[in-house]
Parts: C-alpha cells; sequence; structure tokens
C-alpha cells in the first residue's frame, strides 16, 4: 500500500450500487482485511456531522456510491472530491395521479397542481430536485414547462442525517425514529386531493402506486434517450476525496477492484443479487424486479463511459439553471480515469 | 392402499405459514410425488371457481393453510372439511390514527369514526371481521363496545378471486388493478375517520410511511383471547374426502408442514428471506411484523390454547353475523394425521 489507511469512511445510499453490495457481502472489509484498515459506516456514526458527509462529503479518507446530485452539489461547493466510476441501473421515475384527478396524459398537468418536497433546513434538499427533473423532463415531451403546472410545496422539518442509521437484516433504518415523523407529506396530499400529481421514482415507488391504486401519468425511467432518464440515480456517483485518492491511491484502486468484482458475482448470481437489492431497498424482492427489472443484476456496472459523463453533465447544468448548485462545473475535470485504467489494465476481469 | 390421487390442490395466505414454506422448499411437491400425486396452486388457476376455493373450500381433494375466517365460515356452512392443525404466529395488530386526531390511548376512541372495510361482493369479508375483532377487543381492555365508536363503511367492489395469483420472483402476486386499495387508510389520511385497524408487515409499513400513531398492538396483548384473529390461529385443512380416501396423503401434507417448521427453527436467516416473499415485504418489516423470532413462530399443533382461542373466534364470528351459526370447533377436529406422525418420530426426521 502507497501509505498504510487507519481508517476508510464509506457510505452508500439505499439503492442498487456495486459498494453496496460489496459491503452486505463482506467483500469490501475483506479486501482491506490484509492491510489493517479499519473499515467504518458513516451513516451508522452515532456523530450526527459524520452522517451528514454522506451529503456533503467532507469526511477525509471517504468513499461514496450513491445518488449524483449530493455528490454534484458538495464539488460546486468546492469540497474536493473525484469521480473513479459511475453506474447506471435505470429504475422507473414515475409522475402520479389519481383515478380521480382527471389527469391521463402529459398534456393534462398544463395548470394543474404539482407536488414537491420541500426540506428547508437541508444542505441539498435531492429529493425536490430529483422530482423537479422528473417533472421537467415528462413536461419537454410534449413541449411543456415547469412554469406551465402550478407548484405546490410540501415542507419537511429537520435534515436527512438527524437519525442515526443501523442496518437490520441488511435494510438501512432508522434508529429512535421520532414519534411523528411525517414522511410522504406530497403522497398524502395527492391522497386528499389537496393537489393533482406527484414524482415518485424506484421500488417505493411501484409499491405505493400499486396500494393506492394510482395511476402512472409517464414513467420517464422507461424513455428510450437516457438524457430524459438521467435524475439523481442515473448514473450514480463513485466517489472519494482527494486526500484518499492522493495519499491512498492503492487503496483508491482496491475500492474500484472490489466494485467491479462485486457487479461481476452479481451478474452471475441474479437470485442473490436480488435479495441483496431488497435488503437495500427494504422491499421485498418482487418489488425489486418491479422497478430495476428482471435484469436488475446486470444493470449493476460502474464505467466512466461517454453516455454517463454527458447525462452527468447536463443534470449539472439542470441543478445549476434551478439553483441547487452555486455554480456549473465540466464534470470531465472531476472524473479521475486513472483508477479505473489501473484496475482494469492490471486485472484479468474473471467473474469470482 | 387405495388407488393414487392424481391431483392434490393446494393454497396458502400470504402470511407466515407452514405449508408455504414447505411450497417455497419444494417438499410438498416432493412428498406427495413419492405418492404419485401432483400438486397444484389453487390460486394461481385461471377459474375463477377453483381460485374461489381458497374462500369457500369447494375444491375436492385440496388443502389450505391459512386464516381461520373463511374456514369457520365454509365449515359454518356445511362444508365437510376437517381441521389437521393449527399454527399460532404472533403478528402486529394496530389500531392506528393520525398524530392529530388527538387519540392517544384506547379510552379516546369513545365517540370517534372507525373505518371498517366492506366487501360487499365477498361471500365472506374476512377483511371486516378481523379488524372488527381487533376493534372490540381493544376497547374490551377499557370497558368499552363497538357501539360506543361510530362506524363507517368503506366499499370495495369485486371479489377477493377476481384475479390469479402469480408467482413473480417467488412471490406470489394478487393483481387487482385500477381497484381501490386501502380505502380505509386512504379515508384516515383524508381525514373522513379518526382511526383504522390494520395488521401484519404492511401495517407496520403503512404506519412507519405515513407517521401513523399507533394507539394500541392487540397482536402484543398477554391474554390470548385478546390476541386471536383470523391468524391466530391459522387453520391447517382439508377436505373430507381427502381424509376419507387418502389419508396418506393427508398425513403426507402434515408431514412436509412439520419438516418445514423444524427446518425454519434452525434456519431463522433463510426463513425470514422466505417470509419476505410470502408476505411480499422486506425481511426488516417482516422483523418488525412477526419478531426477531418469527422462524420460532412456525409452529403446527393442536395445542389446548389454540383451540380455545379458535372456540372463541367463532362465536365472535357468529355473534357479528359472519356465520350462520356457531358450532363446536373439536368437532371439526380430525387428530389423526397428527397423532400417526408423532408416533412415527422417523417421519419428522427427513
Amino acid at each position: 500500500m502507497s501509505k498504510p489507511l487507519d481508517t476508510l469512511w464509506y457510505t452508500h445510499s439505499p439503492v442498487p450500487t456495486g459498494l453496496g453490495i460489496a459491503v452486505q457481502s463482506g467483500r469490501l472489509a475483506e479486501a482491506f482485511l490484509p492491510f489493517g484498515t479499519n473499515i467504518q459506516s458513516l451513516r451508522e456514526s452515532s456523530e450526527r456531522e459524520v452522517r451528514e458527509a454522506h451529503y456533503d462529503h467532507h469526511l477525509q479518507n471517504s468513499v461514496r456510491h450513491g445518488g449524483n446530485i449530493p455528490a454534484i452539489w458538495a464539488y460546486a461547493s468546492g469540497v474536493q472530491t473525484r469521480v473513479l466510476g459511475l453506474s447506471w441501473s435505470d429504475e422507473v421515475q414515475l409522475i402520479l395521479t389519481t383515478a380521480e384527478s382527471g389527469v391521463k396524459n402529459i398534456r393534462d398537468l398544463k395548470n394543474r397542481r404539482f407536488g414537491l418536497p420541500k426540506w428547508a433546513n437541508v444542505q441539498i434538499d435531492f429529493t425536490r430536485a430529483q422530482a423537479l427533473r422528473g417533472l421537467e423532463n415528462a413536461l419537454k415531451l410534449e413541449g411543456l414547462n415547469v412554469s406551465d403546472v402550478e407548484l405546490v410545496d410540501y415542507p419537511y422539518g429537520g435534515t436527512y442525517s438527524d437519525e442515526q442509521k443501523q442496518h437490520v437484516y441488511g435494510s438501512e433504518v432508522s434508529l429512535g425514529v421520532s414519534r411523528f415523523s411525517r414522511r410522504n407529506n406530497e403522497l398524502i396530499g395527492l391522497l386528499r386531493g389537496d393537489i393533482d400529481a406527484i414524482f415518485l421514482k424506484g421500488a417505493h415507488a411501484v409499491h405505493l402506486a400499486n396500494e393506492f391504486g394510482l395511476q402512472v401519468v409517464v414513467d420517464t425511467g422507461s424513455h428510450p434517450d437516457p438524457l430524459i432518464r438521467s435524475n439523481n440515480g442515473t448514473p450514480r456517483t463513485l466517489t472519494v476525496d482527494i486526500n484518499l485518492l492522493q495519499e491512498h491511491f492503492d487503496a483508491s484502486v482496491k475500492i474500484v477492484d472490489t466494485v467491479l468484482r462485486t457487479e461481476q458475482w452479481a451478474w452471475a448470481n441474479p437470485e442473490e443479487t436480488r435479495r441483496f437489492l431488497a435488503r437495500e431497498l427494504n422491499t421485498s424482492e418482487y418489488w425489486v424486479a418491479a422497478a430495476y427489472g428482471e435484469d436488475a443484476h446486470r444493470r449493476l456496472r460502474t464505467t466512466l463511459d461517454a453516455r454517463s459523463i454527458e447525462a452527468l453533465q447536463d443534470f449539472t447544468d439542470f441543478l445549476h439553471r434551478w439553483d441547487f448548485i452555486p455554480r456549473r462545473f465540466d464534470v470531465r475535470d472531476w472524473i479521475d480515469f486513472s483508477v479505473l485504467e489501473k484496475v482494469i489494465g492490471s486485472t484479468s476481469r474473471v467473474a469470482v | 392402499m387405495t388407488q393414487p390421487l392424481d391431483t392434490l390442490w393446494y393454497t396458502r395466505c400470504p402470511v407466515p405459514t407452514g405449508l408455504g414454506i414447505a411450497v417455497q422448499k419444494g417438499w410438498l411437491q416432493d412428498t406427495l410425488g413419492a405418492l404419485g400425486t401432483q400438486v397444484q396452486s389453487l390460486r394461481e388457476s385461471t377459474d375463477q371457481a377453483v381460485r374461489e376455493s381458497h374462500f369457500d373450500h369447494s375444491l375436492r381433494h385440496s388443502v389450505r393453510h391459512g386464516g381461520n375466517i373463511p374456514a369457520i365460515w365454509a365449515r359454518a356452512q356445511g362444508r365437510e372439511t376437517r381441521v389437521i392443525g393449527l399454527s399460532w404466529a404472533d403478528e402486529v395488530q394496530l389500531i392506528l390514527t393520525r398524530p392529530d386526531s388527538g387519540i392517544n390511548t384506547v379510552k379516546d376512541l369513545k365517540g370517534r369514526r372507525f373505518g371498517l372495510p366492506d366487501w360487499a361482493g365477498a361471500q365472506i369479508d374476512f377483511t371486516r371481521a378481523q379488524a372488527l375483532r381487533g376493534l372490540e377487543n381493544a376497547l374490551k381492555l377499557e370497558g368499552l363496545q363497538v357501539g360506543d365508536l361510530q362506524l363507517v363503511n368503506f366499499r370495495y367492489g369485486g371479489t377477493f378471486s377476481d384475479a390469479p395469483v402469480r408467482t413473480v420472483s417467488g412471490t406470489p402476486v394478487g393483481a387487482q388493478p385500477g381497484n381501490g386499495r386501502n380505502l380505509e387508510l386512504v379515508g384516515l389520511l383524508r381525514g373522513e375517520v379518526d382511526a383504522i385497524f390494520l395488521k401484519g408487515a404492511s401495517a407496520a409499513q403503512h404506519a412507519h410511511d405515513f407517521g401513523l400513531h399507533t394507539v394500541i398492538d392487540t397482536g402484543s396483548h398477554p391474554d390470548p383471547l385478546i390476541r386471536s384473529n383470523n391468524g391466530t390461529p391459522r387453520t391447517l385443512a382439508v377436505d373430507l374426502a381427502l381424509l376419507d380416501e387418502h389419508f396418506e396423503v393427508a398425513s403426507a401434507i402434515l408431514d412436509s408442514v412439520l419438516r418445514a417448521e423444524q427446518w425454519a427453527h434452525t434456519h431463522g436467516e433463510e426463513t425470514r428471506r422466505y417470509l419476505a416473499r410470502e408476505t411480499n415485504s422486506s425481511e426488516y418489516w417482516v422483523n418488525a411484523a412477526y419478531g426477531e423470532d418469527a422462524h420460532l413462530r412456525l409452529r403446527t399443533a393442536l395445542d389446548e390454547q389454540a383451540i380455545e382461542a379458535l372456540q372463541d373466534f367463532t362465536r365472535f364470528l357468529h355473534r357479528w353475523r359472519f356465520i350462520p351459526q356457531s358450532f363446536d370447533v373439536r368437532d371439526w377436529i380430525d387428530r389423526r394425521p397428527l397423532e400417526a406422525l408423532l408416533a412415527t418420530p422417523t417421519a419428522l426426521a427427513g
């Protein structure tokens, strides 16, 4: 190793990621065992400030695989991170309405009320940004703009990292959930008839749509154009802080190597992968298949391909246009190709 | 030995049952296959009359492991079935309210509006019966009665067996697109009612998803009669023709159920995965609803506590006119298959 690494902090969003499965299956810990590196989950820390690094990436010697919005925001805010890989697992991204609303297609959304989450106290409100992206991309398909619909804010107090997380049967859950924590406020608004449509994505979106007999206006996650599909999870970013990359290059290589090997294992093991994903998402295997496809295991693929990079740039421009980030930047300056090249060049890529 | 039985129809509810695990493991198929009998899932049939047998147990040569309400109702209607086992897997049974409803305890329910499902087209509305049972038992603890509340009906169209169940990724799922779902919950969220009853893994998840307040969980009360409901105990029932003509098949079914349960007792992790598939829920919510020891709660027997609770619940169903007449559940139980198996301990070793 370039320099002994005492502790590696890791974090992954509760979504399909190679890093998440590498953690669950014990591969990440195994890979670092010979080097005496202590592997720590930052979201399970008892300190809120450490947990918040899932969003602002301020922690030295940390790796994150997950939604790109917090990662883009942190970099735009001046945090020195680098993207080592991008993974693209298409998922359902639904504009949902009720049977009573009369909304049948995208054009019907014109002048209707659309509910958006609004987390007042967070550094970066990725839930609002991803809902706006889904809405804007849907409307674009019919020549409409966000200003053609009436936006209704659903405020949330607190921050995303107020509660310490723990993993129970592979699912990330909050410890000591406050008694009346409010969730799904836009969905409640929709069910009450206060608004006409909302955005939800992933396994919970299809599950909730089914539970309440909601109508899908459009699934932008299944549109043929990747720029229409691009959002917080498409592509997801695998990022490290610059210290880890520069001072512990071998550790960075080890991380990417482990993620790639884990993904190769997944391609050959659909059943077990689906179980890992169900645990990661805290949902059933059935809803994993519904949201991420029967081929969910094949969608775990971390690369640095041109399509993902272009989508990431397009989405970064979107975040700047909507003032979610303070400045626009060239995502190629943010990407470090050397680690992935080293991994692919030095190892025979056999499935293990 | 009599002529081998060609086909056994099986069905189980999407809840923790030994039969469900035996099917997922392939042991029911194997055990009966050795007798020359093939098995067929009744709820996956394309014929609605066959699927409806999950509720009215009308199909000859069939076995059902699941909620007791349809089984009790079928028996009370005169259907010749026999209970060959009872399993008792305690689960959460929640009276839920909105945090802003002002209801904190059971006593606060007095004079408030309580939402109940109302499947007018179903032969036996087990969803309504189990909600009423949960409500009545909760109120009883504080000396209140159902009449102290205002009941609000949420009407569902169709029946429980309108669409075939499909098995996707090991998960039996019923598709009922377009139908209203969870109407009482929507009513609660809309403020049309003040409280509702939900149970099991989906109850725990809904309560969490919408930040609902649990007024009481009757499923965790120390008195088994307060806990007794559709799922406590669950019935393992066969039609009389199967017992009379193919006793060895009835015994083999019970054998595979007991074997699956014994396997579960020493395989907590794998069992939790099977239960997650059976309930189409996550392993986390299985744990929340059925406990860390969910695998140990799979235990089919014919013990006194379960029989008394079944009798008490049968009287409840009669009192609320869900069944036309009450009956002695002991006349309904056939102990012979269980006794035969317990007399040959090697049968359980497999």
